[in-house]
């Protein structure tokens, strides 16, 4: 509903600051909900811990695994969360009762999942620190008898993805080794071409891109697990992290030679929107996406413009892997490839190596983790036009992964330390909020007094300032109207209905964000609130109060002990809100120290040492100052001056007040 | 309820009012059901549970009444509070309460067993307004003579943002109902719209004269907010647009009181129809007034005490009477009024020395011929 009073560049502002950061437990990965409302978060402890984002609280710990959690994703309606160890284990869990639907156990630590975007039922990634990336069939699993099924019953549960073909002349494939993938469910052996490589499912989940160890990504159908096309990297650079943007038609393949790779998903990969979105006419034109799209709505797109996907047969594949032609791009459709090479972001001077990247949430800006263990360097460049736009540098601490919110100008990035840093805009004070007789002007304007504008005793003027009329409404956009439209409300409305109840449906994506309709009805956005009874303090202050003898069947008494798990929790959460960086300047850096202290004891026996705290305050230190400084003043003076001159004594009674 | 009380009541004691509705014939009876006496002093608010079983009422006596919205009965009371409470607000699932009180505090409490659970604390003055967001029921906001809005995240108990809102009192503070902004109003005489996430101010509104504003919420469609200012006016502003959209008057008194406002039928969730949709708010003459929120006419009344017994051989009161009504209204101020989610009642709460809570069911009635 802001949505009307917001300016509509704030969403696409670039961050700026470490507004705040979140810590519970050591986080070494992320992801939010489809809307933003929750982020989930692994730990290096095997927890996996729910964020209510608005409240930047811990809504729900997920107890299940017993290796770091390396890899969690959300399902699109929010209720299905599947998590990925290094305990060689997923879990899908059901998120607003905080229990494990599935436990699948697999043959090597997984490093990544990633959840079918359209289930249920539920196909599912996992890409393993051993062999190549498995396909699990979770309803399968499920069907197979829970928590332990591993590939027994009717169906395979888990199935390893031919990401190189399978090519019986023992042609070098571009991985290096001829035989494929297509091994049994233990996959190949270690040291095997496609071990270690990573995968992702397109928007529509139809088809899998998946990245090799060296230099090539693949893409699968998922239905038939055939592959589709094999698209070859320069220089053999060995994929580190793949990544779809929002409306799934764009990828960034950040690769080992110092480079980001982005690729355009061709229609028929990107899946229905990517399809609808070139029968328009604007194929990868438009990232604004929050725009309204084409007038199609939620209607099933008929998807006229994609060619079905025809499978090369198995003597095509052999003969294009053995291609040793081509240096890059398609072996199989040359230009018109499934994935079209757009452009490679990178840092040409200092030849960064990249650990991570990720895309805005409009896309229009693409956003790249440099892969320095002590160093938090995030770079963002501008994705049309390729040009680099800005540089944040964090505390010394490392990157492991970024997630951009979905709907807003922040972006996450996780520390090495374990904590989630927000980076935000450093907000500018919209004056004429506040007082909706302030203009805001963007340069300087020559103001022509009228003759008798400051004279004393103003025939015909507003008020006893002497202000002309109608100067308090010139600030506003349709000043005109204001006065008709109170005249016309005043005057009893013989206009048109108001109506007060009936709620539009609110938008939050693009029309072309389809079946959004269908979607919103069950999705999960928000975790249920459950209030713990406070630690005692308080039950000393209502004491006080209980003198009163209503209060008959009340019982304020603390059962003691009961608090002893929560009251640690809100202890470190308290201290990991600290949100706000050390100011410079005496007075706060008192309570600061004391937050950076508690925050040091809080994570206690993890070794955390204070430097980190220490560093952060060189760096944030500067634009904490300034923004808190800023905030502060624009608050209070923006309320004081707004209303200092109308302030009037009120005739108010005790008794509203209820003492 | 055809004419009568009505008719007195706004000769006496809106003569002066700058925008006479023209009213015709009252079209929505309302009907007092239920006297729950029982608090020693004014109460202050009164709010339905979010499924309509209880109602809770908030008092300067220091407590929160819960009390069965069908039958009256007194459920339980919540005491705790140091000082007089000023409003309390129920969580979506209904499941909690917060009330806001002169003791600088809020307190969080279960609903069911009475257990106050958390105490937040930061305000430096009376709390004066409190609610949770409609969506989640993970934050509340509270306005206070401290003249800050404060956002409290209500798992941990922690005041997640404190605004400096105003230059007086904060009189009200309440969400959309997709919680993504929070309306706040003053007696500085202005509205202000906030972002939640942010904090940041999205908009002022305000009129030329500026009166106190007493009250401010957004409709149930958030596409407009209703304020009630201490001239004596309900208005309904297109904040948008940032302009009035309606200015309800004639129909009560306010000029000293903080009295809230509801909005009666044409809900989708509403099993009954009443002709048209209402705005319904409070009189300092003790009585209670519907507007009809398209027209602004004045459609239905419930009458203070000393009316109902002045008409008693009215037709309207001896109506009522004969449908089971408890005789007479509030013999004092109405202090808030609130609207039960899916019935046609309406709860008020009577300032000293009245003390009372009272539920109205409202009801069609036939226009009498002229």
């Amino acid at each position: 509903m802001n949505r009307r009073l917001l300016d509509p560049f704030q969403s696409v502002e670039l961050p700026e600051i470490i507004e705040e950061f979140l810590d519970h437990g050591s986080a070494q990965c992320m992801a939010f909900n489809r809307r933003g409302t929750l982020l989930a978060s692994g730990t290096k402890e095997g927890q996996v811990v729910i964020w209510d984002f608005d409240t930047r609280g811990v809504a729900a710990v997920l107890n299940g695994h017993t290796g770091p959690v390396s890899s969690v994703s959300w399902s699109r309606n929010g209720r299905q969360l599947l998590s990925g160890s290094e305990d060689a284990s997923v879990i899908l869990w059901d998120v607003q009762q905080g229990k494990q639907v599935l436990r699948l156990q697999l043959g090597s630590a997984v490093l990544r999942v990633s959840l079918h975007p359209r289930g249920p039922p539920f196909p599912a990634l996992a890409a393993l620190a051993e062999g190549p990336p498995v396909l699990l069939d979770l309803s399968a699993a499920a069907a197979a008898g829970g928590p332990q099924a591993q590939g027994e019953g009717g169906r395979t549960a888990v199935e390893p993805l031919p990401l190189v073909p399978e090519a019986p002349d023992a042609a070098p494939a571009p991985g290096g080794r001829g035989r494929g993938a297509n091994a049994d469910a233990g996959g190949a052996g270690p040291g095997s071409a496609a071990s270690g490589g990573l995968a992702v499912f397109s928007k529509s989940g139809d088809v899998v891109i998946g990245g090799q160890m060296r230099g090539a990504l693949t893409v699968v159908d998922t239905a038939t697990r055939r592959i589709l096309d094999i698209v070859r990297l320069p220089n053999s650079a060995r994929v580190t992290d793949l990544v779809l943007n929002r409306k799934g038609d764009l990828l960034l393949a950040t690769c080992q030679d110092q480079r980001v790779r982005m690729f355009e998903l061709a229609p028929a990969v990107a899946g229905r929107q990517g399809a609808a979105v070139a029968a328009a006419g604007a194929p990868g034109a438009g990232g604004s996406s929050n725009g309204d799209g084409g007038g199609a709505g939620s209607a099933p797109m008929p998807a006229p413009a994609v060619q079905p996907l025809e499978p090369p047969t198995d003597a095509q594949l052999a003969e294009a892997v053995g291609n040793k032609v081509i240096k890059s791009g398609s072996l199989l459709h040359g230009e018109s490839g499934l994935l079209r090479h757009v452009r490679d972001f990178q840092n040409a001077v200092e030849r960064t190596p990249w650990r991570t990247a990720a895309f805005s949430a409009d896309s229009e800006h693409v956003v790249g983790a440099t892969a320095a263990k002590s160093q938090l360097l995030l770079y963002i460049w501008n994705r049309p036009l390729g040009n680099m736009e800005r540089i944040l540098e964090g505390p010394k601490e490392g990157v492991l992964q970024l997630a951009w919110h979905p709907l807003r100008s922040l972006l996450l990035s996780c520390a090495g330390t374990g904590r989630i840093y927000i980076w935000a805009k450093v907000h500018a004070e919209n004056w004429s909020a506040f007082a909706p007789d302030f203009k805001e002007l963007d340069e300087n304007t020559e103001y022509v007094e009228r003759e008798d504008e400051f004279d004393w005793n103003t025939p015909g003027a507003g008020g006893e300032l002497g202000l002309p009329m109608g100067a308090a409404g010139s600030g506003e956009g349709g000043t005109g109207e204001e006065g008709e439209g109170v005249a016309a409300g005043a005057a009893g409305g013989a206009g048109e209905e108001v109506d007060v109840f009936s709620r539009e449906r609110l938008h939050y994506f693009s029309s072309d964000e389809e079946d959004e309709g269908a979607a919103a009805g069950d999705e999960l956005l928000y975790l249920p609130v459950v209030i713990e009874r406070e630690l005692t303090p308080a039950a000393g202050r209502s004491e006080g109060g209980e003198g009163e003898d209503d209060g008959g069947d009340e019982d304020e008494e603390e059962p003691p002990g009961l608090q002893g798990v929560g009251g640690g929790v809100e202890a470190s959460l308290a201290a990991g809100r600290l949100a706000q960086f050390p100011r410079r300047g005496g007075g706060a850096g008192g309570s600061n120290g004391v937050a950076a202290a508690a925050a040091a004891a809080a994570r206690g026996a993890a070794g955390e040492d204070l430097s980190g705290d220490e560093e952060m305050r060189d760096v944030g230190a500067d634009e904490g100052a300034e923004e808190g400084a800023g905030g502060g003043a624009v608050g209070g003076g923006g309320g004081g001056g707004a209303a200092g001159g109308r302030k009037r004594k009120v005739q108010f009674d005790e008794g509203t007040l209820g003492r | 309820m055809a004419r009568g009380p009505g008719d007195t009541d706004m000769d006496e004691a809106s003569a002066d009012a700058a925008i006479p509705s023209s009213t015709p014939n009252p079209t929505v009876a309302f009907r007092c059901t239920h006297a729950l006496s029982g608090h020693t002093k004014a109460v202050a608010a009164v709010k339905f549970s979010p499924d309509g079983s209880l109602l809770a009422s908030g008092s300067a006596d220091r407590t929160v009444a819960l009390w069965d919205a069908a039958t009256g009965a007194r459920v339980n009371t919540l005491a705790g509070h140091s000082c007089g409470v000023s409003d309390v607000a129920w969580n979506p699932n209904g499941r909690y309460l917060a009330t806001a009180a002169d003791d600088h505090s809020l307190k969080l409490w279960d609903a069911e067993t009475g257990a106050c659970l958390r105490t937040l604390t930061g305000h430096t003055n009376y709390v004066f307004c409190c609610n949770f967001d409609g969506a989640a029921g993970h934050l509340l906001a509270s306005g206070s003579f401290d003249e800050t809005l404060r956002l409290w995240d209500v798992r941990s108990g922690r005041c997640l943002r404190e605004v400096p809102a105003h230059s007086d009192p904060v009189t009200s503070a309440a969400f959309s109902y997709d919680g993504s902004m929070v309306v706040t109003s003053s007696l500085d005489g202005l509205i202000r719209l906030w972002d939640t996430q942010t904090g940041h101010c999205l908009k002022t509104l305000f009129d030329r004269d500026s009166p106190p504003v007493s009250f401010a919420a957004f409709t149930p469609n958030a596409k407009y907010v209703l304020c009630n200012t201490l001239d004596g006016r309900a208005k309904l502003w297109d904040y948008a647009a940032g302009r009035t959209r309606r200015t309800y008057a004639g129909g009560h008194v306010n000029t000293q009181f903080c009295i809230s406002s509801g909005f009666l039928g044409g809900s989708s969730s509403a099993s009954f129809d009443l002709g048209c949709s209402m705005v319904v708010t409070g009189s300092e003459d003790g009585s209670l007034a519907a507007y009809d929120i398209s027209t602004g006419h004045v459609v239905g009344r419930g009458a203070a005490a000393a009316a109902a017994a002045e008409g008693g051989g009215d037709e309207g009161s001896a109506a009522a009477a004969a449908a089971g009504g408890v005789a007479g209204g509030h013999t004092a101020a109405v202090l808030s009024v609130n609207v039960h989610p899916s019935a046609p009642l309406v709860a008020t709460g009577g300032h000293h020395p009245d003390n009372s809570v009272r539920v109205w069911a409202a009801s069609r009635t036939e226009p009498a011929a002229a």
